[in-house]
């Protein structure tokens, strides 16, 4: 009812109102900062990022007693000069700056429209060069009370971390958050701002806040969005399955929870042998995820590199059953002699499509096969290349140690690093369960699946196994692809959506990449052949083309099988293990217990729970319009409209006077407000009809005489439903 | 749906009853300025005095009188001049040569309403005599204290023109006066009824009385009961504290506890039994304007008239 103003408590000599807008721009520092910190910790730096940080606040702290915000703006633009420059001399050598300049244009463009930094080969010297510029000048800018600059800046440094994508939902929401305190809190503190400069920045700031929230959005749905425009049918898109979480996105790779098999049909093969159908491997591990680093290039019809060592030479071609962004090809790829759409090469070697296959449509690729067995991989030593060794042992900062320490002693008795491979993938495939329906882990999922899980899905095999390589110093890799599939004839193979698995891949100087697979074969046959059955008594549409079916290919297994003669597939890149599993025992630490009697039913029937990714997506979308509403005032007028219209009961006092408040608020609305001196009787009598002059009475009644009873409340509360049900309509 | 309806306390109702009749009654008597008659009324009903401010010959005395004789009253008027002593007004101690005694004879302050005229023109002695009757309720000669009859009602008036060879009263004695009115000059139209009405005989000889002393005691009872809520008593204090500070002197404790009484009084004249803000309005500007002082370019009503307009109502 008073118009008087309220203002904040001060505290001590300084003003609430200060503290928290300094709070503000503290928190939207603090939320770049936190993705700034992790991608520096992803790249196992955090001790500089530290020192990075504390260096900048400190400057910042003494700048802003000393020197005015040009020179503080000067300051600052030498700083991001000097973390590019220093940026700059970490890249090879080789690149000369002015070369390199189209490049990096072309990077930061990129990055701009969604390439995660983490993609960036060096993204932990990026993100050391670009901390101390923003930071020293927000914080200075807290400092000389400038609260919407300040936060102006750490909005702007945050937005770019949100174009490309390495800012999340929650981040995003904390810093829109924090802009928004800032431009709140800093009004109250306004200094030598001047009001029609504070409104224009508030407007910018608001702007900012619009579009970060609107880029989280999309952004979230990049895997999805991905998978609806260009990777697969619509069915793949429900994010659920293995192939939309291994496949669907081309530069990255969140592990997720439950996930379910897709029984569909996605390619036949025709070629001399099978094999993993590979897509594409991720070398930078996230602690929840992969991303790919490095450079797409378009394919220029020469041929690719082949394996270093002794080679097999094969040739396939495949044949799309409906869309597909992927070029499954066995390694290594070396000539792709026909596509329908062209081709591109990935940072790893693999092939990719320029645009997304449709159904019918075909390619040709020819594969050097590496062939060198277990012998010569033993001897291979541990003569890595520079290049490899940086990006292929690379480890989060924060894994925990006791990750090194579990392979250590798991692979204790290998000698080298072949033996350390096969021992972990034999130990891995014996300890843990196969299943689809697994909740994911919060932290480090390689230390999650380590001590926390008993069972998992390939994702999280190879994952950890490609952690634990990397602990002993041998480079190694997250793969995803296709497994052989069906084979329905003597050269033929079908692959469904259910065949999409990840495994590890291992370098081996002179010999290149091998693949090691350390889920647990049996239950994971079991869990897919379950599933085509189930399928096709369901009639789901696309399960069988007119060469598969129920009934087994049933050709003479030219090759000795290994441990599984369901699917007698002949699979080339597979390493011709000529040892006993008994060999592998003998290496195994004694004692352990086999796991995964291959019972499991794969988790097929899940609950239809939305995926984390949808749930996030609302809750920013929510939180984003929430903050929206607020900036734009939507909030507070949605508020009115509720208040307005609904009017919760209590004593017959308060009722009354709510009512009337109500009454005066629609009148408000509809001729004038009530002015600072006007009584409640005037304005009735000016501004009011009939009806509201009884609200007013009645009013004046619960406010000045001794109160009233609840019959002067109900027919107050009826009168303002009345009246300010009129106003509205 | 009228105000009569929400008077919950009788004594309220029929104070009100009383004050209007009176309102009404004085009305016959004096044409136009019906609000002026209102603010002495309910000055009456709050136990207050009242200064009429006025040129000659716009019916000052009448308007006394004719309230008196509204409540069948005492009435008794004081001619202030320069010369008049104290004891004009309270009266004297005279030796009874019969009775060999000293007899007390009671001045003109011995009435229930009495009509100070041209208070200014007496010295400051003779004016205390009639202050302190105001005051107290009591006179005291020669160390005898009398109380004076219940009820006592003052209404004095000062001349605005000849301001030479008066004696201003001063800021503490005017704050005792609870209302400060002035009449006017009546408008064309009124003129010429007042012309019409004296034609003949005049209607004060003819003012018939519409109620009685024991009326008016019992409305004073039920004035001072009305209910005077926690946000009034509020505003009041803040209306007074705007005076305060914004004028060279603000208005005094006794000033807002005579604009809770004059509200009262309004609320009763309206026929209500508690106090709300627009009363506190309506009584601010004739209560609390003689009140304070502002500089030279300033006016007294509109600082009060500027209170009302910034201090908030709840």
């Amino acid at each position: 009812m008073s118009t008087a103003t309220r203002r904040l408590p001060v505290v001590g000599d300084v003003d609430a109102g200060r503290l928290l807008a300094t709070a503000a721009v503290g928190l939207t520092m603090a939320t770049y900062l936190s993705v700034l910190r992790y991608i520096v910790t992803v790249a196992g730096e955090p001790s500089q990022f530290a020192l990075a940080l504390a260096g900048s606040l400190l400057v910042a702290t003494v700048l802003s007693r000393l020197v005015r915000p040009r020179t503080a703006a000067a300051v600052t633009v030498a700083l991001l000069a000097a973390g590019s420059y220093y940026y700059f001399t970490t890249l090879p050598a080789a690149i000369d700056p002015y070369e390199a300049l189209g490049p990096i244009v072309a990077d930061a463009i990129s990055m701009l429209s969604g390439l995660s930094i983490l993609r960036i080969v060096n993204a932990g010297v990026w993100a050391l060069a670009i901390t101390p510029g923003p930071t020293m000048f927000a914080w200075y800018l807290a400092l000389r009370r400038h609260y919407l600059s300040g936060a102006a800046v750490a909005g702007a440094t945050l937005g770019l971390l949100v174009l490309t994508g390495d800012a999340g939902p929650a981040t995003t929401l904390v810093g829109a958050v924090g802009v928004a305190g800032a431009a709140g809190f800093g009004d109250t503190t306004r200094t030598t701002e001047s009001v029609a400069v504070d409104d224009a920045r508030r407007d910018v700031l608001v702007g900012l806040g619009a579009v970060v929230a609107t880029t989280s959005a999309v952004d979230l749905v990049p895997g999805q969005l991905n998978v609806g425009i260009d990777g697969f049918d619509a069915d793949f898109g429900s994010g659920g399955t293995t192939e939309a979480n291994l496949l669907g996105s081309a530069e990255q790779i969140e592990v997720q929870g439950s996930i379910s098999l897709s029984p569909a049909v996605r390619f036949t093969v025709e070629s001399d042998v099978g094999g993993y159908w590979r897509v594409g491997s991720f070398d930078r591990f996230t602690g929840d995820g992969w991303v790919r680093t490095g450079e797409t290039q378009p394919y220029d019809g020469e041929t690719l590199d082949a394996p270093p060592g002794d080679s097999r030479r094969v040739q396939q071609t495949v044949r799309l059953e409906g869309r597909m962004g992927n070029m499954p090809a066995l390694w290594r790829p070396y000539v792709v002699e026909q596509s329908d759409t062209g081709a591109d090469v990935l940072s790893d070697g693999s092939v990719s499509p320029v645009r997304s296959f449709t159904d019918g449509e075909s390619y040709t690729v020819e594969s050097r096969i590496p062939s060198a067995g277990p012998q010569r991989l033993r001897r291979a030593g541990t003569d890595y290349p520079d290049d490899i060794l940086n990006r292929y042992t690379a480890l989060p900062g924060n894994l925990p140690d006791r990750v090194a320490e579990r392979t250590a002693r798991v692979t204790a008795n290998a000698e080298n690093p072949y033996d350390t491979a096969r021992v972990l993938e034999q130990w891995l495939a014996n300890s843990y369960d196969y299943s689809l329906d697994v909740s994911k882990p919060s932290g480090n999922v390689a230390d999650a699946f380590l001590f926390e899980m008993d069972a998992g899905y390939c994702t999280y095999f190879a994952t950890t196994m490609a952690v634990m390589l990397r602990t002993q110093g041998i480079p190694a890799r997250f793969t995803v692809g296709y497994t052989p599939g069906e084979r329905v004839g003597e050269r033929r193979w079908v692959a469904r959506g259910l065949d999409a698995h990840a495994w590890a891949e291992v370098f081996f100087p002179e010999h290149g990449w091998f693949r090691f697979d350390p889920t647990p074969g049996g239950p994971r046959r079991a869990a897919e052949s379950d599933r085509i059955s189930e399928a096709r008594a369901l009639n789901e549409s696309n399960v069988d083309t007119d060469e598969t079916g129920p009934e087994e290919w049933s050709a003479t297994p030219t090759e000795s099988g290994e441990t599984s003669t369901s699917n007698a597939t002949a699979d080339a890149g597979a390493i011709q293990t000529e040892e006993t599993p008994g060999v592998s025992r003998r290496l195994t630490e004694a004692g352990e217990p086999a796991g995964g009697d291959g019972d499991t039913s794969g988790g097929i029937d899940l609950p239809s729970l939305p995926p984390r990714e949808q749930l996030a997506l609302g809750a920013v979308v929510a939180l984003g319009a929430a903050a929206g509403a607020r900036q734009t005032g939507l909030t507070d007028r949605v508020y009115r409209a509720v208040w307005l219209r609904y009017q919760p009961r209590s004593d017959p006092v308060t009722d009354t006077r709510r009512a009337y408040d109500r009454v005066e608020y629609a009148l408000s609305r509809q001729s004038r407000p009530r002015r600072s001196g006007e009584t409640v009787r005037a304005y009735a009598a000016a501004v009011g009809d009939e009806r509201v002059r009884r609200v007013a009475r009645l009013y004046e009644r619960a406010t000045y005489a001794d109160g009233v009873g609840e019959t002067e409340a109900d027919e107050a509360v009826a009168l303002a439903d009345e009246i300010v049900g009129r106003s509205r309509s | 749906m009228s105000d009569a309806e929400e008077a919950a306390v009788e004594g309220v109702s029929d104070a009100s009853a009383t004050a209007r009749s009176v309102v009404e009654n004085v009305g016959e008597v004096i044409v136009g300025n019906e609000q002026a008659v209102e603010h002495l009324v309910i000055a009456l009903l709050g136990r207050g005095h009242v200064l009429l401010e006025d040129v000659p010959g716009v019916g000052k005395t009448m308007l006394a009188r004719a309230v008196a004789t509204s409540f069948e009253c005492a009435f008794n008027r004081v001619q202030f001049t320069p010369d008049l002593l104290p004891a004009d007004i309270t009266g004297v101690n005279v030796f009874n040569q019969k009775t060999g005694e000293f007899e007390f004879r009671e001045g003109p302050v011995f009435a229930n309403v009495v009509l100070g005229d041209e208070i200014n023109r007496a010295p400051p002695k003779t004016q205390a005599a009639l202050l302190e009757a105001m005051e107290e309720e009591t006179v005291t000669v020669d160390g005898e204290t009398r109380i004076l009859p219940d009820p006592f009602f003052v209404v004095a008036t000062q001349n605005s023109v000849e301001r030479d060879r008066t004696y201003e009263l001063p800021a503490a004695e005017l704050d005792r006066f609870a209302v400060k009115l002035s009449l006017g000059y009546p408008d064309e139209q009124e003129e010429q009824e007042v012309l019409g009405r004296v034609v003949g005989d005049h209607p004060i000889e003819t003012l018939e009385p519409v109620a009685t002393t024991a009326d008016l005691v019992a409305a004073r009872r039920a004035t001072a009961s009305v209910t005077v809520g926690e946000p009034v008593q509020s505003y009041v204090t803040r209306l007074a504290r705007y005076t305060r500070e914004n004028a060279q002197l603000g208005v005094s404790p006794r000033g807002s506890i005579s604009l809770l009484r004059a509200a009262q009084g309004r609320a009763v004249l309206d026929g209500r039994d508690y106090v709300i803000p627009d009363d506190v309005q309506s009584e601010a500007e004739s209560v609390l304007a003689h009140r304070v002082r502002v500089g030279r370019d300033g006016s007294k009503r509109e600082l009060i008239r500027d209170a009302l307009t910034a201090v908030p109502v709840e």
